[in-house]
C-alpha cells in the first residue's frame, strides 16, 4: 500500500495510466463483505476513499465480533451516511457483483494476491515502486 | 416568430419524422460513448462536435453494452469511472495505458 500512491500520483493523477480495481476476496466470508462494503460506498461516492482506508484499518478488521459493525463504524468516520450504508451491507446486494468478478478473475487464470496487469502483461505479487514506474513507462 | 419560421421548422419536423428507425439515444453522455475498456491500446477516436448534436448510431453505441460512466471526484480529487463491467477505475478514461489490479483487504 505504501507503493500505490506514489503510482497514483505519478501516472493516475497525470493521466498516463488508467487503474481499475478488480476484486479477488478468497481468504473468508469476511474478505467479501469488505468488497461489498466498497460498493456500498460507491452508492455514496466514496469508493475508492473506503478502500484506501480499508487497508489502511486493516487492524481494525480483525478479530472484530461483527465485520459489518467494524465497515459501517469506518464509513461513519469517512463521513457517509451510516444508516444508508448499513442497509445497504446487510442487503448483501452486491454479493452477486462480487463474486462474479471473482470467478470472472479466477476464469482469466487470476490467483494470487496481489496481481496486477499492465497493458495486458501479468504481474503476481507486490513489485517496488521502480519496478511498476518501468512498466508503465514502456 | 414569422410565419416562414413556421414553415421552416414544420419542414424539418417532417424530415425528422423520417428518421424513425434510428434508436433512440440513450441517457449515457456522446463524450464517453465510443470508449471501451479495458482496452488500452486503442485510442478513443475524436468525435467531431457537430456530431454532438445527433443520436448515436448502433456503430458507436452497442444496444447490448453498458457505456462507461463516468464520474465526478469526490473524495480522490482524481476522475472516477465504472466499466461497463461494473468495475471501478480511477484515472483519465483516455490514459493510454492501463493497469488492473486484482487484490482483496485482507
Amino acid at each position: 500500500m505504501e507503493v500505490e500512491p506514489k503510482l497514483i500520483a505519478e501516472f493516475v493523477e497525470t493521466g498516463r495510466v488508467r487503474l481499475i480495481y478488480r476484486h479477488l476476496a478468497q481468504i473468508s466470508q469476511d474478505s467479501l463483505v469488505s468488497a461489498e462494503a466498497m460498493h456500498c460506498a460507491a452508492e455514496q461516492g466514496q469508493y475508492w476513499q473506503m478502500r484506501r482506508t480499508l487497508y489502511e484499518r486493516q487492524s481494525d478488521l480483525y478479530g472484530t465480533g461483527s465485520i459489518e459493525g467494524a465497515l459501517t463504524f469506518i464509513a461513519a468516520d469517512l463521513g457517509m451516511e451510516q444508516q444508508a450504508f448499513g442497509t445497504c451491507l446487510s442487503s448483501r446486494k452486491y454479493q452477486a457483483a462480487v463474486e462474479a468478478d471473482i470467478e470472472a478473475s479466477m476464469a482469466a487464470g487470476v490467483r494470487g494476491r496481489p496481481t496486477f496487469e499492465i497493458n495486458g502483461q501479468r504481474i503476481v505479487g507486490a513489485r517496488s515502486y521502480e519496478d511498476f514506474a518501468t512498466l508503465l513507462s514502456k | 416568430m414569422s410565419r416562414l419560421h413556421v414553415l421552416w421548422i414544420g419542414l424539418l419536423l417532417v424530415a425528422c419524422g423520417t428518421a424513425s428507425s434510428v434508436p433512440a439515444p440513450t441517457a449515457q453522455p456522446q463524450a464517453i460513448a465510443t470508449v471501451v475498456l479495458p482496452t488500452a491500446t486503442t485510442p478513443a477516436q475524436p468525435t467531431p462536435a457537430s456530431a454532438t448534436a445527433l443520436p448515436p448510431t448502433a456503430a458507436t453505441v452497442p444496444t447490448n453494452t453498458p457505456a462507461v460512466v463516468v464520474e465526478e471526484p469526490k473524495t480522490t480529487g482524481v476522475a472516477e469511472f465504472t466499466t461497463p463491467e461494473g468495475y471501478h477505475g480511477l484515472g483519465n478514461i483516455d490514459a493510454p495505458a492501463t493497469m488492473v489490479m486484482y487484490s482483496d483487504v485482507f
